[in-house]
């Protein structure tokens, strides 16, 4: 029931925008979901799409990569559509009795679906093509200059690489406790309010006490090797924009003004 | 050399101290064992010595620097490994180089040297094959030599080894514990090693026996085994051989020596010709 949702797990291949820096696939990607949204119905959304299925080659990964991403999504993509066909207005395409679907609803679904898809796509590709610490990494780099401003950079940026690397504990964990109690007969799911009530918390605290005990013995463990903070510390691996990096920047801001201008 | 003198410790919101007037010290390059029931304080001795737990009483000194100044804690630190029971607790990254890293990286070293030292790291524990792998992916033993590397990576001179056999295998413990001793033999680190086993503490100098939070004995292997019923007192399990041959010293007119721990010695006293 946790695991429906999610981005995606890095895909490790030897493959051009696998090397790329994190921070240039980062920057593409949204100059490539910007383009997505100014691109209009039918021909620049086409030029996307191919520019979309070049990316898909460059980084070697296969149709299937992308699936359990889009899987979540279908249902909202549909109730979205349905809602479109039914209550957008104007010139009528084709009705029976009181159903009536016009042309430029199913011009607005087509584009609305075909947007979402690319979206899901440029997500998936950044998450398929770069580990999390690669992404945390350039976020850390590319945010650094707020650090005159006050904001903790590294420490946000910690927090947020640490929790990537805990979700699937905890998942793990929360099903666990969640599979005992139901051994046991408590299913917050089924009975009266109060009784699903007290099997939820019988549920949370489990869950909130091991994430708390886990949370200590990890700051535990990263004092005791001397972490003190972003003050100070330095990287294993430095990150460089080399030339397959200003080349891919490059083309997708082309790409954006190209649709922009046009 | 590490020393405690009249060091006392008591949690936040804890009602009886967890440790007591312990004065203790370790010199660089020992093996010491500590050993003692659950709750008789190990654990909270182990974070004394690398200053994550600052005594309420007393001082904890390493090669001289006093963990009550708080510019000592860095270099306290990094001359003080600790590994934890719990190998899943304290890894942090989502691949094996970024786990050794992380010491030396917070240690301000140049990339260069932290690419050496994860290298060097990851073969004395003979992981360097792994060294692109998600840690999460290993089993419990290999687990526990990448934390071991991420601690040889910082170059302590001394190693504290909080129960780190306690999620293994019999076989991955003997491992594990030839990898320690081979550290001390190679890069002349000291060891303290915390530990139920009676049988592997019997390899270390000296064994220190906790109880209540308080020193109860502290010895050599030899006059540890001389205890004899006492150990059971302090929530030590003897050694199969010393039950052995307490049932033997039951007959009249034998006198086996209590202090005898491997099985050829036992064979050379009862079989004098062979
Ligand atoms: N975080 C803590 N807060 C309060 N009391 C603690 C904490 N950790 C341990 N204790 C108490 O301190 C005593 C010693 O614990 P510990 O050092 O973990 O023992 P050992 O490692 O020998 O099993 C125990 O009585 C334990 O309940
Ligand atoms: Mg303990």
């Amino acid at each position: 029931m946790f695991r429906n949702i999610s981005l995606g797990q890095y895909l490790p291949a030897d493959s051009i925008l696998h090397h790329l820096d994190p921070r240039t696939k980062t920057v593409a990607g949204l100059f490539f979901i910007l383009a997505v949204f100014a691109a209009a119905f039918p021909l620049e959304l086409f030029f996307i799409y191919l520019a979309g299925g070049l990316l898909l080659y460059l980084s070697r990964l296969r149709m299937i990569d992308f699936w359990p991403v889009f899987k979540p999504f279908l249902i909202i993509i549909l109730i979205t559509v349905i809602f479109q066909l039914l209550f957008i207005p104007g010139t009528p395409l084709f009705s029976f009795s009181i159903l009536s679907i016009s042309y430029e609803a199913v011009e607005t679904a087509v584009t609305f679906t075909l947007r979402f898809v690319l979206l899901l796509f440029v997500v998936r590709l950044l998450t398929a093509t770069t580990t999390p610490v690669a992404l945390m990494d350039g976020l850390e780099q590319m945010l650094n200059p707020l650090r005159k401003l006050g904001l903790a950079v590294h420490e946000l940026i910690m927090i947020m690489t640490i929790s990537l690397r805990f979700i699937p504990m905890f998942i793990e964990e929360a099903e666990r406790i969640r599979k005992a109690q139901l051994c046991r007969g408590a299913d917050f799911r089924i009975g009266s309010l109060s009784s699903r009530l007290k099997n939820l918390f019988a549920w949370l605290l489990p869950l909130l006490r091991s994430s708390l005990q886990r949370a200590e013995d990890l700051s535990q463990a990263m004092e005791a090797r001397a972490y003190q903070g972003g003050e100070g510390r330095t990287r294993l691996n430095i990150l460089r924009l080399r030339g397959g990096d200003y080349a891919y920047l490059l083309s997708m801001a082309a790409l954006l003004a190209a649709v922009l201008l046009v | 050399m590490i020393r405690l003198s009249g060091v006392s410790y008591t949690y936040p919101h804890g009602e009886r101290p967890a440790i007591k007037n312990i004065s203790l010290g370790i010199n660089g390059n020992e093996f010491i064992a500590i050993m003692g029931r659950n709750g008789s304080g190990k654990s909270t001795l182990a974070r004394l010595l690398n200053g994550l737990l600052l005594p309420g009483q007393g001082d904890v000194s390493v090669d001289g620097l006093s963990s009550s100044r708080p510019e000592n804690l860095l270099p306290i630190r990094k001359k003080v490994g600790l590994l934890f029971p719990d190998p899943d607790s304290q890894l942090l990254a989502n691949l094996v180089e970024e786990e050794v890293a992380f010491g030396p990286e917070n240690l301000g070293l140049e990339p260069a040297e932290i690419r050496n030292r994860v290298d060097t790291a990851l073969k004395m524990v003979s992981m360097e094959d792994y060294i692109k792998y998600p840690p999460y992916l290993l089993s419990g033993g290999q687990k526990q030599r990448i934390c071991m590397a991420s601690l040889l990576a910082m170059q302590p001179d001394y190693l504290i080894l909080d129960e780190p056999f306690s999620m293994l295998d019999p076989r991955g413990r003997k491992d594990l514990l030839t990898l320690f001793k081979k550290m001390r033999e190679q890069q002349g680190i000291a060891l303290v090693l915390i530990t139920h086993s009676l049988e592997e503490a019997m390899q270390a100098e000296r064994i220190i026996i906790v109880d209540n939070g308080q020193i109860h004995t502290i010895g050599t292997p030899a006059d540890i085994m001389t205890m004899g019923a006492q150990l059971t007192q302090v929530g030590i399990e003897p050694l199969e051989i010393s039950n052995f041959i307490g049932e033997l010293n039951r007959n009249p007119g034998v006198k086996i020596p209590a202090d005898i721990t491997d099985i050829e010695s036992l064979v050379d006293i009862l079989c004098p010709s062979s």
